[in-house]
């Protein structure tokens, strides 16, 4: 059964995530803006929301899945969409390795994934 | 055609679809009646989501006539199935089309067609509504399966729209039907 990490949404933007326009097409998404949640085995990101929609935490607008294959995929009001980490914008010079692999950077816990 | 104000079982809602046609139309009617048994709505695309108007339907017609005058057939691309969490709607996600689907939207809804719509326009094709909410899961996967057996084209075009009125007993009534023309070759 494939395994989903979660990565919340922080608080303060989820305002504006509610009122943003619909963008079709893959979402960009920085991983500064995101914490750390919970890991979900479910056979597809559809299964992780009904399997979490009656918890504690469930899914909401602007939550992301991981796949174990580093896909991403972000929970919208229309559903689940593609996404993809963008890198943080280098700070004038050069761009320091670990800011050019975000998902590394950000979430370097992969062994807590089951 | 008039009568905007429920004469005849008819209510003031309208509506402007495209109807899905051929092998496509026929998989999304026969899915849709699979998830929903008691299901009579066609396979369509919405261009004009259902509003009030405030005038005659005659009236609107003439002016969405007028508007749709040198609007091409356009082609849309149907991608994937996925679920509107909030009201449990599963539904067939448009890919290629779907600008062109949101430039006729706002093309379309001003005049007597304006109207403060309740949910941002999302061009789809739905396949369920209304689900008890203890069966969407297990609908939502079906039709994912179905999706994938699916061996035909899932493309079509946009190219003959239909002004619909809706009823108190909620079916939808076709009044007036448009056919977009291409205007390749003409000087």
């Amino acid at each position: 059964m494939p395994m989903y990490r979660v990565h919340r949404l922080k608080d303060h933007l989820r305002q504006s995530f509610r009122y943003a326009p619909h963008v079709s097409g893959t979402a960009n998404v920085k991983p500064r803006d995101y914490s750390p949640g919970e890991t979900v085995e479910a056979s597809s990101p559809y299964a992780a929301y009904f399997a979490m929609r009656g918890a504690e935490t469930p899914l909401e607008p602007g939550d992301l899945l991981e796949s174990e294959s580093g896909e991403l995929r972000i929970f919208k009001f229309v559903g689940f969409e593609e996404a993809r980490w963008v890198p943080p914008e280098p700070k004038g010079g050069e761009t320091r390795a670990e800011e050019a692999k975000p998902e590394e950077a950000a979430f370097p816990a992969k062994a807590v994934v089951k | 055609m008039d009568g905007c104000n429920g004469e005849g079982g008819r209510v003031n809602s309208f509506a402007l679809v495209d109807y899905l046609e051929g092998p496509l139309g026929t998989f999304v009617n026969g899915l849709r009646r699979e998830l929903v048994p008691k299901c009579k709505a066609r396979a369509h695309v919405t261009i004009l989501p259902p509003r009030p108007l405030s005038c005659s339907a005659g009236a609107a017609w003439r002016e969405l006539r007028q508007d749709l005058e040198g609007v091409e057939p356009f082609e849309i691309e149907l991608e994937e199935v996925k679920l509107f969490p909030k009201s449990d709607v599963i539904y067939i996600s448009i890919g290629a089309g779907y600008r062109k689907l949101e430039d006729l939207h706002r093309k379309l809804a001003h005049g007597y067609c304006q109207f403060a719509e309740a949910w941002q326009y999302h061009p789809h094709i739905t396949l369920a509504q209304q689900l008890d909410p203890a069966g969407v899961a297990a609908s939502l996967d079906l039709a994912v399966h179905r999706w994938d057996e699916f061996g035909h084209p899932r493309r079509f075009v946009v190219e003959h729209l239909t002004f619909v009125q809706n009823t108190w007993e909620n079916d939808w009534v076709d009044l007036e039907r448009y056919d977009l023309h291409s205007l390749a070759g003409q000087p």
